[in-house]
């Protein structure tokens, strides 16, 4: 398990008093912890971090117990190993990016020089297109610069997981877009665990693997059932319930098929050890979840030639255009399927209300979920 | 002419210890007033901002019935460690040190709210102790604004009179600082001697100000 984490704490006192309750489980390596402002996103973070002391529960990351009251286990923030990306990135404004870079390699007490090196800091300003901006200070930076800075710092200190607290909030639009994606292929590449938190479904689109929902302190929906006996929507922006119609083993991942509205079928690989934990059987009510950005729109009836389980084909109900990308909404046969694509795909496949269209999307981009 | 400049070396003697002493006392109680949230925080900071305001001789006489010779630090110094205070130079020290704390106290106080806990939690998670968080982060960024209750704690201990008077007399050479030689050399009618102390003393603080403008630390780009 991924991440592990179960966390009791109040803070604040009489009116402004607050009870945080969270937990939920995942095996996600891009987790999204998604909620409004005030819903204890951050607390729970901070928790994970070591920066918060939980009254009660546990905190634990790939394996690792970092934090367990009943074991009295409380790891020290500085030995957890978590990096952390702070929403105003929280660079030190009397170093230089490279001095920020380099801060985490030594823990003694003075600060690295000016001419701090290493083959993790050389590595990073390379790694970020940092070098040239390597001796200023972040107030000479901008926002995306300072992020990632930020980004650097945390990373060649060589953490085991990467927090982050709305790391794009501080951005504007068009650069939240790229660095968005910038992070996603980091993570691929390096493999690390991700938590995100952010208010913004447009990240949980963009990223998450799997999600947690949270308002006022506690857990609203998880993929995780036993979280929270109810399904409530969460900011995937294709949810669809329906029955389980088929439950497929193999040695490693099972395969579950839903038969959801329409009568359609979407399959969805799970590891086996889901299908066990989740009890997915034949006749399970059943939810599935799929990103608006995982979803590909394919013009011609879809073929045998590709090897996306999950070929629904349909019309265009509706294109609405946005600044960089296109919302497309698929009928497929009373299904309603909704799917981003850029622009210039859209243009280029001239898609318009009536237009023949289907969407496929991997059996692996469904995350399947039990309602009670 | 001679103790004009013994003076003045007694002085900057006093003053540099004195400020050493209320340097290093004001920054760790300035920091604990400004990060560890305890019941009576306000009441302390009030007590520890007395020697600001109340007449330097009534300082001086608190501090006779502390180390005085039948005070009851004093006694116990002097009975056991043989070491007397009043009417020596070590005494003026104490006394300078008294009247300059509130001033490194309270500026340290403001400077380290000032400076975001973001970022010392920033430097926690990247593996340090909260030893070297201070020393690396929390310090770096209050040093300006301490550096400016620094400055006029020197200032103040330069000045310092009425309290060193009580508690360290006014020995030529000993205990006699230039604040204090102006007043006898007026009282004595030397009109000469008291013109080249004040000079003296002015020159001095001059000279203070003007070394501390080029000492700052290097100003951080972007900020006032």
């Amino acid at each position: 398990m991924k991440w592990d984490v179960a966390i009791r704490k109040s803070v604040g006192a009489g009116a402004g008093r607050f009870d945080l309750d969270v937990a939920f489980r995942s095996d996600a390596e891009r987790l999204v912890v998604f909620g409004p402002s005030g819903a204890g996103k951050t607390l729970t973070l901070k928790a994970i971090a070591g920066l918060l002391r939980p009254d009660a529960g546990h905190v634990r990351v790939d394996g690792t117990t970092l934090f367990d009251s009943a074991q009295g286990v409380d790891t020290a923030a500085r030995r957890r190993g978590c990096g952390y990306l702070f929403q105003e990135y929280a660079l030190f404004p009397h170093l230089t990016a490279r001095q920020n870079i380099a801060f985490g390699l030594d823990a003694g007490w003075r600060n690295p020089g000016r001419d701090a090196s290493g083959a993790a800091v050389e590595r990073w300003l390379d790694a970020l297109e940092l070098r040239r901006l390597a001796s200023r200070f972040p107030d000479q930076l901008s926002g995306g610069q300072r992020q990632r800075v930020a980004l650097a710092r945390a990373l060649a200190a060589e953490p085991r997981a990467l927090l982050l607290d709305e790391p794009f909030a501080a951005l504007d639009e068009p650069l939240r877009n790229r660095l968005r994606a910038e992070l996603a292929e980091l993570q691929a590449r390096l493999a690390l665990p991700i938590v995100l938190i952010t208010h913004d479904p447009a990240d949980v689109d963009a990223f998450a693997d799997d999600i947690v929902q949270i308002e006022d302190g506690r857990v609203r929906a998880s993929t995780s059932p036993f979280l929270e006996e109810h399904m409530v929507p969460t900011s995937a922006r294709n949810q669809f319930v329906g029955t389980i119609s088929a439950v497929r083993s193999g040695a490693v991942n099972d395969e579950v098929e839903l038969t959801v509205a329409g009568g359609q079928r979407v399959v969805a690989v799970v590891t086996h050890e889901s299908t066990l934990r989740l009890g997915l059987a034949v006749g399970v009510a059943a939810f599935a979840l799929v990103k608006a950005s995982s979803i590909v729109v394919v013009a011609e009836p879809a073929s045998a030639m590709l090897s996306a389980r999950n070929q629904l084909a349909g019309t265009v109900a509706a294109v609405q255009p946005g600044a960089v990308n296109a919302e497309v909404e698929i009928d497929a046969g009373g299904l309603r399927i909704v799917a981003i694509v850029t622009q210039a795909s859209a243009r280029a496949m001239a898609l318009a209300p009536g237009v023949a269209a289907t969407a496929v999307f991997k059996a692996s981009s469904v995350i399947v979920g039990v309602r009670s | 002419m001679a103790e004009a400049w013994t003076a003045l070396a007694l002085s900057l003697k006093v003053a540099l210890w004195a400020t050493a002493i209320a340097l290093v006392v004001g920054v760790a109680v300035g920091f604990a007033l400004a990060r560890v949230r305890f019941p009576g925080r306000e009441l302390v900071d009030s007590v520890l901002l007395l020697p600001m305001v109340l007449p330097p001789t009534v300082l001086g006489y608190y501090l006779l019935v502390l180390v005085g010779r039948r005070g009851w630090l004093g006694a116990w110094l002097e009975s056991s460690l043989g070491i007397r205070l009043v009417f020596t130079w070590q005494g003026a020290v104490i006394a300078a040190a008294i009247v300059a704390f509130p001033f490194v106290c309270k500026s340290a106080r403001a400077a380290f709210e000032s400076v975001d806990a973001q970022l010392e939690e920033a430097a926690t998670v990247l593996g340090l102790a909260p030893a070297a968080v201070f020393f690396r982060v929390t310090l770096p960024l209050a040093a300006r604004g301490i550096l400016a209750g620094v400055l006029l704690a020197f200032a103040r201990a330069l000045g310092e009179f009425g309290a060193t008077l009580m508690v360290a007399g006014s020995i030529p050479g000993q205990t006699q600082t230039l604040s204090i030689a102006v007043y006898e050399a007026v009282q004595a009618g030397q009109d000469g001697l008291a013109n080249v102390l004040v000079a003296m003393t002015s020159a001095t603080c001059i000279a203070v100000l003007l070394l501390a403008g080029r000492f700052a630390p290097v100003r951080i780009p972007g900020r006032a």
